[in-house]
């Protein structure tokens, strides 16, 4: 059973009863989660849990793996993403996402940056909403005068994973989903991309998949823990690691296991 | 058994190091020796551009062996041969001091006569009956036919024949007809017995002659290897004569089939590698593609030109034509360059897919903008290897019923062709002089492109393979 | 593939399957017209086991050097030339054959100007780059821990790859044979130059041999009246040529995939 530490009001993301598979194997199991707007909630769990399901269905990335299976429910903003009719490419112009390796395009930075606007048929002025992007993902001063002429391979890691926030960002989401961002990245980049989320929670949803506590206690609003692919455990960050409720999440948080 | 197993496992060592070392030095042999050959195609170019054309004849010898002899077939007007006096039916004896019984030893002399670009030929030849002695006339009555000269030629005059002459003997060769007095004269001048005695009846008195029937005169030839290639690439060409062949229908051929095959198989086969990579979903029916395609790209090329002329010659009525030729080696080619195409995909990691929809973009947009543009390396090496192979192909043409003598330029795409490959198979199965000389020059021709197609492949391939961070 | 089958109907019709099957004379413009194919069969079947008879063993060693022998460094310049020789278009071999091998074999050999020893042998030639590449992919596809298992209990190198190695790939070198031998058998350029165009039985290769390909080239270069028999005899022995190659392929194909399902 599931311990939820209160309400979440006008949650812009649900899950309902969600359950996913990859062929027979189940992943997620019955899964009801509210995320909070403009808050980071990570979602925290030992490797196999199903934070990656979890975090992929929410855009309907999964969508892509040959064998997936999904039962139950996905809201946005109240509207359900697996009903037969909607559009998943429609759900990610609005729900971006980070991925745990950067990859950013073999193309330029500023085509990176401006792809996304470019398919989704932006009728704005590029130039700058590019600039606007890079500027909110912290990449500008770095790469303002190398736009066209840099490839975006030719980036620090670091710099790389914020060219993809970048990407994300431009677009304008609603919500931000991030997989383990940082986990390819050495400590300085860390710090950096830390900081950007805490800078971005104002305008933008996140939620982030960590494999590490301390950066969810560092940059979280809300943790949701999960375990064999059901949720445990979801409540405001300071209560759930210093009171964990449930005796599982505290064996995880004190690093019984995991 | 231990020493049996060492002697197989040593064995294996041996066959290892042996193997490919032979395997290249059979195939460098192959190529050093027929490039061999184009020094004799800047000779026969250089014989043919002075106004000569060749060819062999035999005739039977005193002891019943064939003789062959050189007999001048053409003489090109206001040529170089022409002006020193050469005429058709002259055969030649000798070039440049040699002694010459068959157009390739002609050849072979000019190539190695010394000297550079411009040279002076020393050319000894016997020119036909008419012009060597005379109008010869058998008269009968008397016990024996008699061979009267009845109007010796200019040179024959001036060496003492008169008209009226009998003859009687030639280097005590008894002569009983005008032809076989030529045949006679023929060996001998062949043997190098120049000048020859001559017995006639004169006035009924005999007398003996020193005669020499043969011409001599300078040629001047002019060997030049670049302009004898140029001539053998944009000729038209005779189907007599091989110092007059040239690639030219050919190589037209070969352009408009290509041209044509490429225009249908590679978007069509990068759409089909496209479909099967991207879109199809894994399962039975593309596993069954998948299966179907790798079975077509193993078809021997013969069942495929069987095929494509039964569907595009005869059935959609296009006839023998380039554009049958050119459908028929999309179908061949399409195969391979599907199978390339999905390979070139495959290089593309997952991760830029997921990028590229994680902001919104459509599975059509992903492919269209990010992954082909990323595999394009390697699908543009594949489009140049199948371009290397089909200039290279013959079979399915060959069966399709691309003409074997085709000389004129094809015009449009529903005429009649030839392709280089096909026009090497039917100047190699040629026995005269020369053809394997022009053979050898189409071969080098034929590789050098084909090396320098897959000398582009590799480079690309080295060049601008993006190696992916994994 | 439907194609072929309507075509060759009218031959089918005409001509007993028995005297397709089992003459063994083919002179299908003489009178009486004779459609037996095993002389092309056989001929087929000769010249092609001597190419393989010459490309096995030159390949397979070829690719045992290449996998195992050759410097690491040597490989990209060695792999791409190898891939450069199979792509020599294969009227070049025929020619070679015709002019050069012919002549140089009858000096030893009392061989007729067209035979099919001259064919085989430089077919052998030609498939040799393609089967040492197949070998080659199929060897450098066995996992190193295989190799390193083996080492570690001290074998020498040459054991390693004789006892080990090549058993271990040995069904994805059957499937380079058969693959190779699909290629010799649809063959046409090199016997078409230099087997010759008349067949004899039984197959010499000392004397003329008319393999399959060589008859469907003979056929589709004469002159015949539409609509005779000889064309869809001709798609007869195509349909043959098709059925034998098609099943090959399909048979190493399977191996291929299964050989590779072990390994993955």
């Amino acid at each position: 059973m599931t311990i939820y530490w209160g309400t979440v009001e006008n949650p812009v993301l649900s899950a309902r009863a969600f359950s996913a598979w990859y062929g027979k194997a189940q992943a997620l199991r019955d899964v009801h989660l509210d995320i909070p707007e403009r808050a980071v909630t990570a979602i925290i769990g030992p490797s196999g849990c199903g934070k990656t399901t979890l975090i992929r269905a929410m855009n309907r990335m999964n969508d892509t793996v040959p064998g997936f299976r999904a039962q139950g429910e996905i809201l946005f903003r109240g509207v359900n993403i697996y009903a037969p009719r909607v559009d998943p490419v429609a759900v990610r112009r609005r729900i971006g996402m980070v991925f745990q390796k950067p990859n950013p395009f073999p193309k330029s930075i500023f085509e990176n940056v401006a792809f996304g606007l470019r398919v989704n048929g932006f009728r704005g002025n590029i130039r700058e909403r590019v600039e606007w992007a890079l500027r909110r993902a912290a990449l500008w001063e770095e790469v303002e005068g190398d736009l066209h002429r840099k490839s975006g391979d030719e980036l620090s890691g670091g710099q790389q994973q914020r060219l993809c926030i970048a990407r994300a960002l431009a677009v304008d989401p609603e919500v931000l989903l991030m997989d383990e961002p940082c986990s390819a990245l050495d400590p300085v980049a860390t710090m950096k991309i830390e900081d950007l989320i805490r800078d971005l929670v104002s305008s933008v949803t996140i939620v982030i998949v960590t494999h590490n506590m301390q950066q969810a206690a560092r940059v979280s609003d809300h943790i949701a823990f999960l375990l064999l692919g059901e949720l445990v455990e979801f409540g405001p960050t300071r209560e759930v690691f210093t009171r964990p409720r449930d005796p599982r999440t505290e064996a995880y948080i004190t690093g019984r296991f995991g | 058994m231990r020493g049996l197993r060492d002697l197989w496992e040593g064995g294996l060592v041996l066959g290892a190091f042996l193997a490919l070392p032979l395997a290249l030095v059979a195939l460098a042999l192959m190529v050093v020796v027929t490039a061999l050959q184009v020094g004799q195609l800047t000779a026969m170019d250089a014989v043919a551009e002075a106004g000569l054309t060749l060819t062999l004849r035999t005739l039977e010898g005193p002891d019943g062996a064939p003789v062959p002899y050189v007999q001048v077939a053409q003489v090109a007007r206001d040529s170089p041969a022409a002006r020193a006096g050469l005429a058709r039916g002259d055969v030649l004896l000798a070039v440049a001091g040699r002694r010459v019984g068959r157009p390739l030893e002609a050849w072979r002399a000019v190539e190695a006569a010394p000297g550079g670009r411009e040279i002076h030929l020393p050319l000894v030849w016997l020119p036909p009956l008419e012009r060597a002695l005379g109008t010869l006339r058998v008269e009968r009555g008397g016990s024996e036919p008699a061979l009267v000269l009845v109007a010796p030629a200019p040179a024959a005059q001036a060496q003492g024949l008169r008209p009226g002459d009998v003859l009687r003997k030639a280097a005590g060769i008894p002569v009983t007809s005008p032809r076989q007095a030529w045949e006679t004269v023929l060996l001998l001048a062949r043997q190098g017995e120049a000048p020859l005695e001559l017995e006639v009846l004169r006035a009924g008195e005999t007398a003996h002659l020193a005669f020499d029937p043969c011409g001599r005169a300078e040629l001047l030839v002019v060997r030049d290897a670049w302009r004898a290639w140029v001539r053998f690439l944009t000729r038209v060409g005779d189907p007599r004569y091989p110092e007059q062949a040239g690639l030219l229908p050919a190589l037209v051929g070969s352009l408009g089939v290509v041209a044509v095959m490429a225009a249908v198989a590679f978007p069509l086969g990068l759409a089909a590698a496209v479909y099967l990579e991207e879109f199809a979903r894994p399962g039975r029916f593309r596993t069954l593609l998948d299966i179907l395609l790798a079975s077509l790209a193993g078809l021997p090329s013969a069942v495929v030109g069987l095929l494509g002329l039964e569907v595009f010659a005869r059935g959609l009525l296009l006839g023998r034509s380039i554009l049958a030729g050119g459908f028929t080696l999309a179908v061949l080619i399409l195969p391979i360059v599907a199978i390339a195409g999905r390979e070139a995909l495959r290089t593309v990691p997952r991760s830029l897919r997921e990028a590229a929809l994680s902001v919104g973009a459509t599975p059509g947009q992903t492919v269209f903008h990010q992954v082909l543009p990323a595999a394009l390396p390697g699908l543009l090496t594949g489009m140049v290897l199948a371009l290397s192979r089909a200039v290279g192909e013959a079979a399915p043409l060959l069966l399709l019923g691309a003409f074997l003598y085709v000389n004129y330029v094809p015009q449009s795409l529903r005429d009649s062709f030839t392709v280089v490959p096909i026009q090497i198979f039917d100047w190699a199965t040629r026995p005269q002089d020369g053809y394997a000389t022009v053979t050898a020059c189409a071969i080098v021709f034929l590789l050098g492109l084909t090396l320098a197609l897959n000398g582009l492949a590799i480079f690309l391939r080295a060049r601008f393979q993006r190696r992916w961070a994994e | 593939m439907a194609l072929y089958v309507a075509q060759s109907l009218p031959f089918f019709q005409a001509v007993p399957l028995r005297e397709f099957l089992g003459e063994t004379r083919w002179a299908p413009i003489h009178e009486p017209a004779r459609y037996g194919i095993l002389a092309l069969l056989g001929a087929t079947l000769v010249i092609t086991g001597l190419a393989l008879s010459v490309a096995v063993p030159l390949g397979l060693f070829s690719a045992v050097f290449l996998a195992a022998y050759a410097p690491p460094r040597l490989r990209p310049v060695l792999k791409p030339a190898l891939e450069l020789l199979a792509a020599v278009p294969t009227v070049v071999y025929g020619f070679f054959a015709l002019r050069f091998v012919t002549p140089f074999l009858q000096r030893f050999l009392p061989l007729g100007f067209w035979n099919g020893l001259s064919a085989g042998l430089v077919m052998g030639i030609m498939i040799t780059p393609y089967m040492a590449s197949l070998s080659d992919d199929v060897l450098y596809a066995v996992p190193r821990s295989l190799w390193e298992g083996a080492y570690a209990l001290g074998a020498r190198k040459r054991q390693v790859v004789g006892r080990v190695v090549l058993p271990a790939a040995f069904s994805g070198i059957g499937a380079a044979f058969v693959l190779s031998f699909t290629r010799a058998v649809g063959e046409t350029m090199i016997v078409a130059l230099a087997a010759g165009r008349t067949p004899t039985w039984p197959p010499d290769p000392l004397r003329p041999l008319l393999p399959m390909t060589g008859a469907m080239v003979n056929i589709a270069t004469g002159d015949h009246e539409a609509g005779a028999l000889i064309w869809a005899h001709l798609f007869a022995i195509g349909l043959l040529l098709f059925l034998l190659t098609f099943l090959l392929n399909l048979i190493s194909h399977g191996v291929i995939r299964r050989v590779q399902r072990r390994f993955a």
